[in-house]
């Protein structure tokens, strides 16, 4: 009878006890209340939620929202098994592909379960290299100009190109973040791709800004300013003026010299904010190499030291392994020094590995399970066994992989590259 | 039958009692807080008024074994043996019942099931039709034909690979 009096009463204060107590009254197949939907559907993977946009228009709202984007995106930032299942590759080889991670490094010995995915890129069909300049007709032959007759009529030759037109322009991978790849399909032209939604932004040109254009060989670098929630891209040009763009703003703004006398090709490497260079030493006042690094959010450079590397002919370059900075330089040996940074920012903490793998180029990818990486190695994948030192090479299917160009990294997401500079206005 | 310090007693919305150790029922925050703020009283009967017997007896299942297997592998390896039960734990619950298990799950805000379920839920309906996850969350379609039409155009490389049972 005493108990009666005792009994306590859960549902007063509970987490949310109105709206799912209401729900469950009403039958055998309750409704979710709205933020459980939100909880299961950023667990979904992007294909899924693609699909489901049409199941109602509270779910084709929801799905669309940035809001529900970054809590989709942030779920995999969490959750390290969300994340692995998230993992792409995109790999650039005259064309765009995209390839589960999961399935890349679970392959036994048989390799031709890797799917891959041809991407729908901006610029795809745009004429490759000097067949632009040729005429195209409708049944896959060239017709090419070779001289004229007396009467001035064209001599043309009909090639068939079908094969070769498979050839598309190198697209250039600047770098990912956070879904979005910044890519250059073509000379200084940039996009913001979103690969798992199709979605693409062409980056505004400098003279909308009232800048000029870039011409020559320009280095760039791409990231996210969580501060400002902005996606940003720098620009160093050949002639070492650096530009900032701002996707919030859609503009670039010129920042000043690029602080150093070296000329820098490749594209940065992101890491903890920070879109990082090597500079080689011989072209240093200082005989030490140097990384810069670009703050994205103050927009400053800084630098630190890099591994005392007693070869100083030798190029250095960055990489990121397991979310650790890594320098890489090629001795043209059968073996090769890894420089890993165990405390980012301290430039004490480099720790030198050696990998029994020659190379003349090599980017880390990503770490698997039990002490392996997926690393690129002039032009082909690799997944390398640090415990025992032993490689293999991994063949994907349905990319012409002799001719690969370059591999990235990045998260499938539902971010919009579409969404930020509308969004202001 | 007076409960012990460490035991506390769960009621369903039927009224059905489930005994349980304190060290499994700490687990649902919402029961936690209503006997922290009732520290003192003899019998400790908690009245789960909305949630089902068989969504009770789930979660004291879940709960009871998450904290064995901490016990026992405190050294290590609890993370793979949780996930093993968490595998057979899955299996044997109708996929209907994941929704009433979810609700109840966040109503009693216990954060590690609620994990568990809501990704059983989105591995289950990941490779479904939208006519199946509409059916199965109750959901009514509110498109005309045309703008479902037009929807599922926007993203035609999204209903490739579906099933259906």
């Amino acid at each position: 009878m005493e108990r009666q009096d005792d009994e306590l009463i859960v549902g007063l204060n509970s987490r949310r006890p109105t709206n799912s107590g209401r729900q469950e009254a009403e039958g055998p197949f309750p409704t979710l209340p709205q933020e459980l939907v939100v909880d299961i559907l950023s667990r979904l993977p992007v294909k899924s939620l693609c699909r489901f946009r049409c199941v109602s228009k509270s779910w084709l709202f929801l799905i669309s929202s940035t809001r529900f984007a970054k809590t989709h995106l942030d779920l995999g930032l969490q959750n390290k098994e969300v994340e692995s299942s998230r993992r792409r590759l995109i790999i650039s080889s005259h064309n765009l592909y995209s390839v589960e991670y999961r399935s890349v490094c679970s392959c036994s010995d048989d390799s031709s379960d890797i799917r891959v995915v041809e991407l729908d890129y901006p610029l795809k069909y745009k004429p490759y290299g000097w067949h632009s300049s040729l005429g195209y007709n409708e049944d896959e032959k060239f017709y090419f100009r070779l001289s004229e007759d007396e009467d001035d009529n064209p001599v043309m030759v009909k090639v068939n190109a079908t094969s070769s037109m498979s050839l598309r322009n190198w697209v250039d991978v600047v770098g990912s973040c956070n879904g979005i790849v910044c890519i250059a399909p073509d000379e200084n032209m940039l996009f913001l791709f979103n690969p798992s939604t199709g979605e693409s932004k062409r980056i505004a040109e400098e003279h909308n800004s009232g800048l000029e254009a870039a011409d020559g060989i320009c280095s760039y670098g791409f990231g996210y300013v969580s501060t400002s929630d902005d996606y940003k891209v720098v620009r160093i040009d050949d002639g070492s003026i650096v530009s900032i763009y701002s996707l919030r703003t859609d503009s670039w703004r010129r920042l000043g010299n690029f602080p150093y006398d070296n000329s820098v090709f490749e594209s940065g490497l992101l890491l903890n904010g920070f879109v990082h260079w090597a500079l080689n030493s011989r072209e240093c006042e200082n005989p030490k190499h140097l990384v810069v690094c670009f703050d994205l959010e103050k927009e400053m450079f800084q630098e630190m030291l890099a591994p005392d590397i007693d070869d100083t002919s030798s190029d250095i370059w960055m990489g990121t392994l397991g979310g650790k900075l890594c320098a890489l330089y090629s001795r043209n040996d059968m073996q090769n020094d890894v420089w890993i940074m165990q405390e980012y920012g301290v430039a004490e903490s480099w720790t030198m590995i050696v990998i029994s793998l020659p190379f003349f180029r090599m980017k880390p990818l990503c770490l698997t399970e039990r002490e392996k990486a997926l690393l690129m190695v002039d032009g082909r994948l690799f997944l390398y066994d640090f415990g025992i030192g032993t490689y293999k090479f991994l063949e994907v299917h349905g990319v012409p992989f002799g001719d690969v160009y370059e591999v990235d990294i990045f998260v499938e997401s539902l971010i919009s590259p579409n969404h930020y500079f509308e969004a202001e206005t | 039958m007076a409960s012990t310090d460490d035991k506390v007693i769960l009621k369903s919305s039927e009224g059905e009692c489930f005994e349980v150790d304190m060290a499994v029922a700490s687990h649902l925050q919402i029961v936690k807080s209503v006997l922290e703020d009732c520290e003192g009283s003899s019998d400790k009967v908690v009245s789960l008024f909305i949630v089902e017997a068989k969504y009770v007896a789930m979660i004291i299942e879940y709960y009871k074994n998450y904290v064995e297997l901490k016990e026992k592998h405190e050294e290590g390896g609890f993370e793979e043996k949780l996930k093993e039960f968490e595998k057979q734990f899955l299996e044997q619950i109708d996929k209907k019942e994941l929704k009433g298990l979810v609700m109840a799950v966040n109503y009693l805000n216990a954060p590690a099931l609620f994990d568990v379920v809501c990704t059983a839920i989105a591995k289950h309906i990941e490779n479904k039709s939208v006519e199946y996850v509409r059916e199965y969350f109750g959901i009514v379609n509110d498109f005309t034909a045309e703008e479902e039409a037009q929807i599922r155009e926007e993203h035609r490389w999204a209903y490739d690979g579906v099933n259906d049972d």
